[in-house]
């Protein structure tokens, strides 16, 4: 897509004064562009919740974070960097990531939305491949990212200039089945991007809603799944408040109370008189002769 | 049979075999690549996760397509040999180490299928009766309406009355061998566990009573059919579970016809084992005591013994000792 005549945040509501609050998304939804932004922030009722150097955090209280990351490759990773950053600091929990988006398109017509299964960095050559777990009815596409505004169109492809930087940032903190790409057709050889201004691009993605929410629920679906099995359990917690533990020691007792909790579904910690232990060592040597044979 | 998509290797996107699949399932989006570890082996990847949704790669498998079986795997023959067109299974074994042994779920199909057969006849040569294992690394029959693997095999072991094709499968779809006469060197083996296994750990895997649907079929047709009841994995009510799993199995098929039964015990490499238990650190079945020695994973020494011994005395009250081999 051309990206040039829209501004990043030019469109977007102005929220003076809100104090930060925490951001925990299950699901970050990344746009470029203000314009594209608005229709989602409506929809999904998100209110500001950051401005930190010019980057706009939007979430609601359902765990759904929106970040407005600015045009380009470097824009959208500084971002995501931020945003994935931050909410490592704030919980152990891992968000479901979808970047949303108008985009140029070689085949598709105007309007179409599509769910990226292949991206291609035109600059490097480097080409990734976001499995597409979620299908939210729409058909498939591939994607280049360019690093100018795309006029050729050359390939049946989407044209993006954020896509690729995207995902290789995100996967960076994130198993790859937990980031997706869904793009809006904003132009193409018969319609030039010139003649997207924002109330088209906010349009365009409105358009996509239902296919955007759909994304939105599944991840955040996948997301919940993810976390209700990999989050570390709270006993782990509590018992390294109280015990000093190594590195390794830690691992074991991680490992120890999983094991526990999938053989007996209960908390290990409610089983023991923590008074009468006196080390780490005899903690994890304590809970070894606990865990049942089956 | 849904895929989220399709991704093949640009090598094979134009062959006869590859269009022909792609027929079959011409509604799922396709993306061409140059090398299926593209897709296959990149980082940050979840089995689990992708498991609910798996992608089909197609691809054309390099270098040695057809290697020796394990020591100890398999029937009595002069010499063995496994060979994988396929790397994943449609169905979701909890126990399964292909959960451990790869990155992905996502199922590759290897369609050149003549380069095995020429493998599978340069294995041969000059061995008197040689078994070629097929399901190693995959189920032989499960992608059977999308890959037509095992037609293609029987066509070809047909010529070749010397060599044996084991076909170790779960699945039902045996309706290619039903139509066609039956071969004695393409052995049809099943792999069966009590029902309490299958209910708990065996996901889409097809009921018992299926199964044996299909097997007795095959049977009544002529076709050499094998029993594998593995994996056995312990439990306090082994005894009496495979007590009635072996009188239901024996009650549907003529066990003196068997070509052969065996008995395998749950284990595998370490490493495969510590990557599942990490993958499903909810799963009971990993969070049991276990034996690790020389980078195995084993169940307790006294559980195997128990269990092995006892479920053997129960198998052979229905079969012949020399039908009988123990999987190692
Ligand atoms: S049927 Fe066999 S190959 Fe398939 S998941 Fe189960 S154990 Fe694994």
């Amino acid at each position: 897509m051309d990206a040039s005549p829209l501004s990043t945040l030019s469109s977007l509501p102005e929220v003076p004064g809100v104090a930060p609050e925490p951001v925990t998304g299950r699901v970050n939804l990344v746009v470029a562009l203000g314009c594209e932004a608005r229709p989602l922030i409506r929809h999904f009722a998100l209110r500001q919740q950051r401005v930190v150097g010019g980057l706009r955090v939007y979430g609601n209280n359902r765990g759904l974070s929106l970040l407005v990351s600015g045009v380009g490759k470097s824009a959208v990773a500084a971002a995501c960097g931020y945003l994935a950053g931050l909410q490592q600091q704030q919980s152990a929990e891992q968000a479901a990531w979808l970047n949303v988006g108008i985009a140029g398109h070689g085949r598709r017509a105007v309007g179409d939305g599509v769910c990226i299964n292949r991206v291609t960095d035109f600059a490097s050559g480097r080409i990734s491949y976001p499995p597409v777990l979620v299908d939210p009815g729409a058909p498939q596409s591939q994607l280049v990212t360019v690093d100018d505004p795309e006029t050729v169109y050359a390939d049946d492809a989407a044209y993006d200039m954020e896509g690729s930087v995207y995902l290789s940032t995100v996967t960076r903190f994130v198993t790859s089945e937990l980031c997706q790409l869904f793009k809006v057709v904003s132009d193409s050889p018969d319609t030039p991007s010139h003649s997207v201004t924002e109330s088209v691009a906010a349009g365009l993605i409105e358009s996509r809603l239902e296919a955007i929410d759909h994304l939105v629920t599944r991840l955040n679906e996948l997301a919940a799944d993810y976390n209700a099995i990999y989050r570390r359990p709270e006993e782990v917690s509590r018992l390294l408040e109280r015990f000093r533990l190594t590195v390794s020691q830690q691992l074991q007792l991680d490992s120890l109370c999983r094991r526990y909790r999938a053989l007996t579904g209960s908390r290990l910690d409610r089983q023991l008189d923590l008074n009468t232990i006196g080390s780490g060592r005899e903690l994890i040597r304590r809970i070894e002769g606990m865990l049942p044979l089956l | 049979m849904k895929f989220s998509c399709i991704y093949v290797e640009r090598e094979v996107r134009d062959t006869p075999r590859v269009k022909e699949i792609l027929q079959r399932v011409s509604d799922t989006a396709v993306v061409t690549i140059e090398r299926y570890g593209e897709v296959f082996n990149r980082r940050a990847q979840n089995f689990r996760l992708q498991k609910k949704n798996p992608a089909l790669i197609l691809a054309k498998k390099h270098g040695n397509l057809v290697l020796p079986a394990p020591p100890g795997y398999g029937f009595d023959a002069d010499a063995s040999f496994y060979f994988s067109h396929m790397y994943n299974c449609v169905y979701d074994c909890r126990y399964c180490f292909l959960q451990g042994m790869y990155r992905s779920a996502n199922y590759v199909l290897f369609t050149n299928y003549e380069d095995f057969a020429d493998q599978i006849a340069a294995a041969g040569q000059g061995l008197l009766h040689p078994v070629f294992y097929s399901g190693y690394d995959c189920d032989s029959l499960a992608l059977e309406p999308v890959s037509s693997f095992i037609d293609f095999f029987l066509d070809w072991f047909s010529a070749q009355p010397r060599l044996t094709m084991e076909i170790r499968t779960k699945s039902t779809q045996v309706r290619g061998l039903l139509q066609r006469q039956p071969l004695d060197n393409c052995i049809v083996a099943m792999s069966f566990t009590p029902q309490t296994t299958w209910q708990r750990w065996e996901r889409k895997v097809p009921t018992i009573e299926k199964r044996l649907d299909a097997l007795s079929r095959l049977q009544q047709q002529g076709w050499p059919i094998a029993l594998r009841f593995e994996p056995l994995i312990y439990s306090q009510t082994f005894r009496q579970e495979y007590a009635e799993l072996f009188a239901t199995v024996f009650d549907r098929l003529e066990a003196a016809d068997l070509h052969s039964v065996s008995l395998g015990l749950f284990r595998m490499p370490k490493k495969f084992f510590s990557d599942i238990a990490t993958l499903y650190p909810d799963e009971p079945l990993f969070a049991r005591r276990y034996n690790h020695r020389d980078g195995q994973v084993n169940q307790l020494p006294e559980q195997e013994l128990e269990m092995q011994n006892q479920v053997q005395e129960l198998l052979f009250r229905y079969i012949d000792k020399r039908q009988y081999y123990h999987c190692a």
